[in-house]
Order: C-alpha cells, then sequence, then structure tokens
C-alpha cells in the first residue's frame, strides 16, 4: 500500500500527459502543377475540445477549425491536411484538431 | 518457476505485431508523366504505462516472493489507466506534435508539389506494452 | 439511501437520453476560392448490440451531396464520421458538406 501511495503521488506530481494522435488526412495536389509555390503561404488553424468523464455531445470544434481556415485565406487552399488527436488526462482528455494548407489568393 | 516467468515475460516483449488503424487512398492519375514513388514516416515511441506497472509489480512480487506486492499489480494498472482516460489509438506517447510537419516534408520529396495517389496510412508496430506509433504518407510524384 | 439509488437511475437515464459523441474520423479535400454556394448532407444509421450489417448510409450521404451539385464540381469537402452512443444503442452518422461550383 505504501509502495501504490508514492507511486500514485509521484504520477500526480510528475502529470505524465499522454498523447494519441488518431490519424492525419492529406489532399488536394490534384492542381499543384499550376500553383507558384513562391506565392503560396502555408495556413493552419487549431481547436480543442474539453471533455470531461466522456459527456460530449457534438463535434463543433471541427466546424470551428474548418471555418479558422476557411477565414485565413481568401483564394484557393490546396494541400490539405487535417490530424486528429486527443491529450489524455485524470478522468478527462482534449480532443484536438490541426488543419493546414497552402493558400493560393486570388 | 522463475525461469518460466522471465521467459513468459520475455516473450511477450520480443514478439513484435503490425497494426494497421486507418488508410485512405485518393486519386492516382498516371497519365500526365512518370510516377516516382514517395513517402514519409513520421514515428514515435510509445508505451502502455499501465500494462508496464501491472507487469513489472507482478515480476517484482514474484522475484521477491511476496503474493501482497503480486495482488496490488492490475490495482496499479487500473489506477494509471483511469489518469490516462481518453479515446486511443494504438499506445500513448508523450508528445502530439510528431506528425505536423508532413506537408512540409511531402514538398522536401517533391518540391514541385505535383503529387497524386495519396495515401494516408495510419500504423504501429507493437513490441509487448511497447510500440513505434507511425503516421506514413505515400504517395507518388509525378515528373 | 433509496432517494440515492433513484438519483443514480436518474442520471444514468438522463446521460442515456442524450448520448455521448466522438468523432471516429475526419477528411478535407482543395478548398476552392468561390464558396457561395455551400452544399450540406447528413446520413445516420443505428446500431443495436454492437451488430452492423452492412455501411449502406455512407453511400447515401455522397448521393445526397452530388443531387445538390447536379452538372457541377464538389470541391472542399469536409466528411466527418461521428457516433452517438447510448446504452444499447449507437448512432452512425456521416456528414458531409462542400462547395457546389456551377460553370
Amino acid at each position: 500500500m505504501k509502495i501504490l501511495s508514492v507511486c500514485f503521488a509521484y504520477l500526480l506530481l510528475t502529470g505524465c500527459a499522454s498523447h494519441s494522435v488518431h490519424f492525419v488526412h492529406v489532399d488536394g495536389f490534384e492542381d499543384a502543377a499550376d500553383i507558384d509555390l513562391s506565392e503560396a503561404i502555408y495556413i493552419e488553424s487549431r481547436s480543442e475540445q474539453q471533455v470531461v468523464l466522456g459527456l460530449v455531445f457534438d463535434t463543433t470544434y471541427v466546424d470551428q477549425a474548418y471555418q479558422n481556415l476557411l477565414n485565413q485565406c481568401d483564394g484557393e487552399i490546396h494541400a490539405v491536411s487535417s490530424q486528429y488527436s486527443t491529450t489524455h488526462g485524470i478522468l478527462q482528455w482534449t480532443n484536438k484538431i490541426l488543419m493546414k494548407g497552402v493558400c493560393l489568393e486570388s | 518457476m522463475h525461469r518460466i516467468t522471465v521467459g513468459f515475460f520475455a516473450s511477450i516483449v520480443l514478439t513484435s505485431c503490425a497494426r494497421l488503424d486507418h488508410i485512405h487512398i485518393s486519386d492516382i492519375d498516371q497519365s500526365t508523366g512518370i510516377l516516382t514513388p514517395i513517402s514519409v514516416a513520421m514515428n514515435e515511441q510509445a508505451i502502455e504505462t499501465s500494462e508496464v506497472a501491472t507487469l513489472s509489480t507482478a515480476l517484482v512480487g514474484v522475484l521477491l516472493d511476496s503474493p501482497k506486492i503480486s495482488e496490488n499489480a492490475d490495482e496499479l494498472g487500473d489506477l494509471i489507466h483511469l489518469m490516462h482516460l481518453g479515446p486511443r489509438t494504438g499506445n500513448p506517447t508523450s508528445n502530439d506534435r510528431y506528425a505536423e510537419n508532413v506537408l512540409e516534408q511531402l514538398y522536401i520529396q517533391c518540391p514541385s508539389g505535383n503529387i497524386t495517389g495519396l495515401r494516408s496510412i495510419r500504423e504501429s508496430t507493437t513490441y509487448g506494452p511497447v510500440s513505434g506509433e507511425i503516421v506514413r504518407i505515400a504517395a507518388f510524384c509525378i515528373h | 439511501m433509496k432517494s440515492v439509488w433513484q438519483l443514480i437511475l436518474l442520471s444514468i437515464i438522463g446521460m442515456n437520453l442524450f448520448g455521448c459523441m466522438s468523432l471516429a474520423s475526419l477528411s478535407l479535400t482543395q478548398v476552392p476560392a468561390d464558396r457561395n454556394n455551400l452544399v450540406v448532407s447528413q446520413a445516420h444509421d443505428w446500431v443495436f448490440m454492437g451488430i452492423v450489417t452492412q455501411n449502406d448510409f455512407a453511400d447515401q450521404a455522397v448521393n445526397d451531396l452530388q443531387k445538390q451539385c447536379r452538372n457541377g464540381k464538389l470541391t472542399g469537402i469536409l466528411t466527418k464520421y461521428q457516433m452517438t452512443f447510448y446504452l444499447l444503442a449507437v448512432k452512425r452518422e456521416v456528414v458531409a458538406s462542400g462547395y457546389c461550383q456551377r460553370s
């Protein structure tokens, strides 16, 4: 029991964050031959959703990340990548979305 | 008895498995040029801490001949598992940024950016409670 | 003691009426400059006791999206595959949105 308490205290103090990257999806290279990369800019957007005890009723954080990405570019967005990951915690976790792309202003 | 226990744990650790979690295949255009395969793989060491805690506590209990320590093995594992709740793909890693530079790496391998046949793959190689979590993007560069 | 059990039971029933949602899959394709015509489609099915017999609902989401953009080009497609967990059932849902461009 003493060993358990010591281990628990150690883990609590150190934090011991753990993460899980679920997948990364990449697409949108179809018209790449026509793109002048010197005029293109990298854009990215991130969003998070805090979940406590598994109680979550929507996935609007995905739409938020998407909208943030669109707001950064008035032109076309090529080479889009979307990553979904989770940061684990004590009785709660954080879902994260990262969307990146190459913006070509019109 | 000790040799059998050590041998059992060693066999778990030494036997490796591969796992495929997610795959997406994009359009493949073979009509506009010669295709050269390219691949970007980002990996990170991962460890199932609750399993390691359970196994190591049980092993310590066996080696020290202490049933009291062995009894606490499962409890310790469950406690650690509760401290890392949430959706998982594979074993948890200590870093969630290892796969963020995928686009940049693709452009390094194919500077024109003229890419087709994109395959987004999430896989891992497991060695008992330890694994290598891999995000791999394979494609063809059109010349 | 009885009231505590009643409270716990009510909480479980309440949580299962709302359900807990999780994101299973996400994808995004190339986004166009012209984003005036947004089309959205949604399709779902129910899975009881974990028994899945078919995935046709996913094709339905694609067909609905196509119907809203006949003779046009659909790009910037955001696809979400999400699941809502209830006590004995799971609702699987595909939500797809895209921008329709007609020449």
